[in-house]
């Protein structure tokens, strides 16, 4: 039953959840400085790209993922957001990697170019409904109701990235190999893992699973607890009794 | 890109949007509906008028608490992160933060565009792992017995922590008692206090 803390499994540099070595949050940087326009324009420019279907969220945070670790934790955050803007771009058809460098030269040596105008509406009208209403949701609920309850007892999988057709996971790394209890039962989902690795839409409920921080990280708090939303393939159900389910991640459950 | 100036950044990204104008992905117009709504409207009033009302109604603390989505809706909130919000509230036991560890998932219709601190490695990676050391940075110290909650946002379930109503505010009206409740509240790094105390 004991968990190897070595079983612990990193996905790649965003996967950060409990990275040691890292300095003190630096606040400082915040509510001074607000965003630089054109970060804001990346934000808009990807937020519009979606209403017109040439970035989905799960294809823009796997190119982002992919990049080198050393690449990604020096990017700032929008930087990452401009790049997969154009990753999507290029893998969409939209544009080359020649024409955006060749666009980027012309750029730079007239800064004050004027930015073409057309006037589409119906990108406008998109936009304003996504940030009235938001993304439309998955089905309320699937053909089968969901394998686990709120109390139950699971057992959290570990994900192979490198293994064949799994380039991208919502499972962070720190929660794999795990056993913690159901705490709610959320809607149906997109699975994105086989959305990125087959263009499969595949909807499954997700679970808020409660973790003792403890069992994560030995040099965590005892009474402190982590809650991560994991999908239902990610989990199986744990074959320990179920006395007091509700107790279970204040005891050793490796005893 | 290796060069990262901001200079170099901002034309890298005029040239992007020039193209994808010209190829009618996207439209000026289109980008600066979205800045203005994120940078002018949408802000954590939206999540400050929630947590108050749901102070001086019960009924409509348990809807919330119950089904966020449908309770923001009758207050005209909606958008992202609304459709799949989740209210955690704080006890005197237990104390909830909200992370995204992955990316930097934010509920983006009850509180705006995260701060720039909510999507750096230093506080998506520690705070999971030692939240109390990270709370004092953000000078708040819990009592031993609480029971700290990180919720990582791993899901299109997007977290707010329903904040305790501060001690002493049993007089004030439900706007007044909106103008106290702050960003970090809602998301855990902070606690709503009395001024008047």
């Amino acid at each position: 039953m004991a968990e190897m803390p070595t079983m612990f499994k990193r996905n790649g540099a965003h996967d950060v959840g409990g990275m040691a070595g890292l300095g003190p949050v630096p606040m400082a940087i915040d509510d001074a400085v607000g965003h630089p326009a054109w970060e804001s324009r990346a934000l808009g420019a990807t937020v519009a790209a979606v209403t017109t279907g040439m970035l989905v969220p799960p294809t823009q945070r796997a190119v982002i993922e992919a990049l080198h670790p050393v690449v990604y934790l020096s990017m700032g955050y929008y930087e990452r957001w401009l790049y997969a803007l154009e990753r999507c771009a290029i893998t969409a058809g939209v544009v080359t990697a020649d024409e955006i460098e060749a666009r980027v030269a012309d750029t730079l040596a007239n800064p004050d170019a004027p930015m073409p105008v057309h006037h589409r509406p119906e990108i406008l009208d998109a936009v304003k409904g996504l940030i009235a209403h938001g993304v439309p949701r998955g089905p309320e609920r699937l053909g089968q109701p969901p394998r686990f309850a709120p109390g139950d007892i699971v057992r959290t999988k570990r994900i192979e990235l490198r293994g064949p057709g799994r380039p991208h996971t919502r499972m962070p790394g720190y929660a794999q190999a795990r056993v913690g209890v159901v705490e709610m039962v959320h809607r149906p989902m997109l699975l994105e893992d086989t959305l990125i690795a087959s263009g499969q839409t595949e909807f499954e409920y997700v679970y808020a699973v409660r973790l003792r921080t403890r069992d994560v990280w030995a040099d965590a708090e005892d009474r402190d607890t982590v809650i991560v939303d994991l999908w239902e393939s990610y989990l199986e159900k744990d074959a320990l009794p179920a006395s007091n389910p509700q107790d279970v991640p204040q005891q050793d459950v490796s005893q | 890109m290796t060069p990262t100036d901001p200079t170099y950044l901002a034309l890298r990204m005029k040239a992007v949007e020039s193209l994808l104008i010209e190829k009618g992905i996207v439209s000026s117009e289109a980008i600066e509906a979205i800045t203005d709504a994120y940078e002018r409207d949408i802000g954590p009033m939206r999540g400050a008028a929630v947590v108050a009302r749901a102070w001086v109604d019960d009924d409509y603390k348990r809807r919330l608490l119950s089904d966020a989505p449908a309770a923001v809706a009758e207050l005209g909130i909606g958008g992202f992160g609304a459709e799949t919000l989740v209210v955690v509230p704080n006890t005197a036991r237990i104390h909830n933060v909200v992370v995204c560890t992955l990316c930097s998932c934010y509920p983006w219709a009850l509180l705006g565009l995260p701060p720039r601190w909510y999507k750096t490695p230093e506080y998506r990676a520690r705070v999971v792992r030692w939240p109390r050391r990270v709370l004092t940075e953000f000078g708040l110290t819990l009592p031993n017995d609480v029971e700290i909650r990180v919720w990582d946002s791993s899901s299109e379930a997007r977290y707010m922590v329903r904040p305790q109503r501060p001690a002493g505010t049993d007089g004030l009206a439900e706007r007044e008692l909106a103008a106290l409740v702050t960003r970090d509240a809602m998301i855990g790094t902070g606690v709503v206090s009395n001024p008047a105390s």
